[in-house]
């Protein structure tokens, strides 16, 4: 139902809902105002028509006054002009006369005051003339001309159709006038002793008989509607005495012309009765009128009192309950707004029986409870502040105390490391090989006080020389630790003389074992042999080492990515060969060198240090070199924190002849067997083996060695030396002497020594242990009694060596 | 010189003749015609090296396989009749320890069953 409702006058709402309550008050204000206008209006309107007409009436009256005036006065002067035709119309009538023509011409009877005037003018002109009859017809047509006008004035100013005096009315401006003309025409037609005088007399009596009534009817009318005008009745009962005292008269001076003077006065009574009469009648309806008029304002007057008390009383009430509520929300809404500006003791102070009182006090509730929370969170704030305050001075008490003894503890440390600093680096050896056609020199700067990286160089009992370049994980005490552990198990490992890789595999065995931390090494160790620049090396999760060669060409040594040592035991390392030949140099290094930032966290990088190597020169040494790669990362790392160790050994092969071995003791008396050229294709190898058979008839024990060693040699050149080519040549040569047998390989392969590529065969292993490969080469060491191999410049040299003893 | 192999069952037992060389060159051909072999759990093998005049070290390769293979298939593998100068390979090369390695097929029949 609420609905409907809503809906229906949703138009309203809406602009209800929009305005102000000031606006909403003064709309329903103007409206009411405007209804109560217009309904007064008609009202008014009724009430000053009433006025209007009234007055019309009354200035009607005014002019029939003068009018009826002016007729009187006519009537006496036709009375007194019809024996002296000296009897001229006074000044004082023409000017009456005059006036009432204007007036006529005024109020609209026109016709009639052109027609008067006329007539009038006639009589100014003709009163001279002697004809007592022409005179009195003349003055009689003026006379009726005026009634006329009376009677059309009466018309025009509505007198004739007055609500209560009509009759009234209708009596004095037609009746009245009448019945004096009548009366004065009588009394003139007697004078003049006219011939028709007594239809004349008849006709007269007749007017007047008929008179009566209605000078009764609307004198009883007037009287009706006045007060205090009974004394009207009388002056009427005289005139109709009168009249019929004059009536006798005429009747009997139809049959005594001389009673004619009895006539007169008694005409002239009546006339002054009639005048009389009309006279206060006429003042009476003026009266009447003027009443009337004032009726009709004091009517006006409390209509417009009505309306203004009732537009006051409205607006007086209507006032109050704008006030009322208007101050009511505004003490809600100053109350409010000086609630939420931070003014949290404002209560809003209602006294009014609607609504709105509810807001208030549901507000000044939640005021109150709001006041008091804030107080109670105000003072928990504060306590909870005091009991901070207390705790950060304790803290920052003991903080101070902690700071002291820390300062002390560290100058401790300090004092310590600086010890275990210089212990580390004399650990490291600081001198190195500078021979005749070889040098070597290293260097390491740790990152902290203690490095984790370090070299080696050492000469092994068989006259090679081992280098190691080495790199613990981590930086600081526990890696200097390692790296003085590794370094003593590397080098009590290599001093066996075995290869690179049992070397590193036996080290990280050891170092497996005891490795609480569990820290790991990377390492690459590799055995240089001056003599003929062979460089055998394996590498434990090292990056490759650099070669540079005398032509300044740059390039990194094969490298197999073996495990780092430390990390799990009895893993397998492999050995690399390669042969280091004049003006060559070879760099081994530690990432510190390739990963040291420069401020703006660039690092060094390969290419940079491949370029640096590049650079140097073959004649330079290595110590120069060291020195030199070592102030190029300075350079690069312009002041920045070192975040590695940085770690370089240089071993450089000076540009002397490298003075290959000399070979093994010739052969005396030796008889060529076989000088055979083999393509190196290994189904040509046992075409071969029956050449040495036929060469070796008488041996076949021989024999079997010959072709068993000769065809574990040539496949190993095929495969790794030659790297499966099939279009070489091998020779193999045969020479035997009274005590031995010798057998010589030679081929155009790069640098390859089958003895020292191929790691040695653990024999012990199960079935399930043992690897496939490598059992080739120790096989040919087994059944040979010597075995060796040489790089001449042009190829590979292998000499094998048996006794012919069996 | 080359090389031939074959296969003949008999008792449950398979037994491989070898004969000519057995180097570089021909190793592959034997390896492929061992595909088979010990594909059955518990397979025996013999092997006659009586016919074999010459191995190197990749036939070597190719026995050790084999011999691999036999023991994870729980299998047996026997070799006899090594030439003296073979079996002087085999010993270098430690081949002895590891393999049953007997004089004639009578013992390597008496061994297997064994």
């Amino acid at each position: 139902m609420q609905n409907i409702i809503r809906r229906l006058f949703a138009p309203g709402i809406w602009l209800s809902d929009r305005l102000s309550f000031s606006l909403k008050y003064l709309l329903i204000g103007v409206l009411v105002l405007m209804a109560l206008l217009a309904l007064s209006v008609p009202m008014f309107q009724h009430a000053h028509d009433d006025s209007e007409l009234a007055n019309v009436e009354r200035e009607g009256l005014k002019v029939f006054i003068a009018q009826a005036d002016v007729l009187t006065t006519l009537v006496m002067l036709r009375s007194s002009s019809i024996n002296d035709q000296n009897v001229l119309p006074s000044d004082e009538l023409g000017a009456h006369v005059e006036q009432l023509i204007q007036e006529a011409h005024q109020y609209g009877a026109r016709e009639l005051a052109d027609r008067l005037n006329l007539l009038w003018t006639q009589v100014k002109t003709e009163s001279v003339d002697s004809d007592p009859k022409r005179r009195f017809a003349i003055q009689t047509a003026v006379i009726n001309t005026l009634l006329n006008l009376i009677r059309e004035s009466a018309s025009i100013h509505r007198l004739n159709v007055d609500q209560n005096l009509d009759a009234t009315f209708d009596v004095l401006t037609n009746r009245l006038p009448l019945v004096l003309e009548t009366l004065g025409k009588q009394q003139d037609a007697l004078t003049l002793n006219m011939e028709a005088m007594e239809s004349y007399a008849l006709g007269a009596q007749v007017v007047l008989t008929e008179s009566v009534p209605i000078l009764w009817s609307g004198v009883k009318q007037l009287i009706n509607n006045t007060p205090n005008s009974n004394a009207l009745k009388n002056k009427l009962e005289q005139l109709l005495t009168g009249m019929s005292q004059q009536q006798d008269i005429a009747d009997k001076v139809l049959g005594e012309p001389n009673a004619i003077g009895e006539l007169r006065p008694r005409v002239s009574e009546n006339l002054e009765l009639a005048r009389s009469l009309l006279n206060d009648s006429v003042l009476i309806a003026d009266g009447y009128l003027f009443a009337s008029i004032k009726q009709y304002y004091r009517v006006q007057l409390i209509v417009a009192g009505l309306i203004l008390t009732t537009i006051f009383i409205i607006s007086y009430l209507f006032a109050g309950i704008y006030l009322s509520t208007l101050r009511s929300l505004k003490s809600l809404s100053e109350g409010t707004d000086a609630f939420c500006r931070g003014q949290l003791s404002t209560r809003i102070k209602i006294d009014t029986q609607d609504e709105l009182v509810l807001v208030a006090r549901n507000f000044n509730t939640v005021a109150s409870e709001f006041e008091q929370l804030l107080e109670v969170i105000r003072e928990q704030n504060e306590s909870r502040q005091r009991e901070l305050e207390i705790q950060v001075q304790a803290r920052t008490a003991e903080l101070a105390d902690r700071n002291e003894q820390l300062r002390a503890a560290s100058e401790r440390v300090q004092e310590e490391l600086h010890l275990a600093r210089s212990m580390q680096l004399a650990i490291l050896p600081q001198e190195f090989p500078d021979e005749k056609h070889w040098a070597v020199s290293a260097s390491m700067f740790p990152a902290r006080e203690l490095g984790g990286d370090f070299y080696d160089c050492f000469l092994l009992p068989d006259g090679r020389y081992g280098i190691v370049i080495a790199d613990v994980s981590g930086k600081g005490v526990a890696a200097a630790f390692f790296m003085a552990v590794s370094r003593t198990v590397l080098l009590d490992q290599a001093m066996s003389g075995r290869q690179p890789s049992d070397v590193l595999a036996c080290s990280n065995d050891l170092l497996c074992e005891r490795n609480p931390m569990e820290l790991f090494v990377t390492a690459s160790y590799g055995i240089y042999n001056p003599h003929n620049g062979h460089f055998i090396y394996a590498s434990a999760g090292h990056h490759a080492s650099l070669l540079r060669n005398s032509k300044g060409e740059v390039k990194a040594l094969p490298c197999s990515h073996d495990i780092a040592l430390g990390v799990i035991s009895e893993m397998t390392y492999v050995n690399h060969t390669t042969h280091l030949v004049q003006g060559d140099t070879l760099l081994l290094y530690t990432d510190g060198v390739t990963e040291a930032f420069s401020e703006s966290n660039e690092a060094y990088g390969d290419a940079r240090l491949y370029a640096w190597l590049s650079s140097t020169l073959s004649e330079d040494n290595p110590s120069t070199l060291v020195s030199g790669l070592v102030k190029d990362v300075a350079d690069f790392v312009q002041g920045a924190e070192a975040s590695d160790d940085l770690t370089c050994l240089i071993l450089c092969c000076k540009n002397e002849e490298i003075i290959l071995d000399t070979l093994p003791k010739e052969l005396s008396n030796k008889t060529l067997l076989l000088d055979y050229h083999l393509p190196t294709r290994v189904d040509e190898i046992s075409n071969l083996a029956e050449a040495v058979d036929n060469a070796l008839l008488d041996r076949p024990d021989l024999a079997f060695s010959a072709n068993l060693c000769l065809e574990e040699l040539i496949t190993n050149i095929i495969q790794h030396g030659l790297k499966g080519a099939g279009d070489r040549l091998i020779r193999v040569r045969m020479n035997i002497s009274e005590e031995w047998l010798e057998i010589i390989l030679k081929d155009d392969a790069p640098p390859f020594d089958p003895f020292a590529e191929a790691p040695e065969p653990d024999l012990d292993l199960d079935v399930e242990d043992r690897p496939i490969g490598g059992l080739g080469v120790h096989m040919v060491k087994m059944m040979m009694d010597d075995a060796r191999a040489y790089y001449d410049g042009s190829g590979n040299l292998i000499i094998l060596l048996k006794t012919l003893s069996k | 010189m080359t090389f031939q192999s074959e296969i003949v069952e008999t008792d449950g037992i398979q037994l491989i003749n070898l004969s000519g060389r057995l180097d570089s060159a021909t190793s592959n051909v034997f390896e492929s015609s061992l595909q088979k072999l010990f594909e059955n759990q518990g397979s025996l093998v013999t092997m006659n090296f009586s016919g074999l005049d010459y191995i190197s070290s990749a036939g070597l390769r190719v026995i050790l396989m084999v011999a691999k293979r036999a023991k994870q298939a729980k299998g047996r593998l026997v070799l006899f009749g090594l030439q003296p100068h073979v079996k002087e390979v085999f010993e270098i090369s430690g081949f002895l320890k590891i393999l049953e390695v007997v004089n004639d097929q009578a013992e390597a029949q008496a061994l297997i069953k064994a």
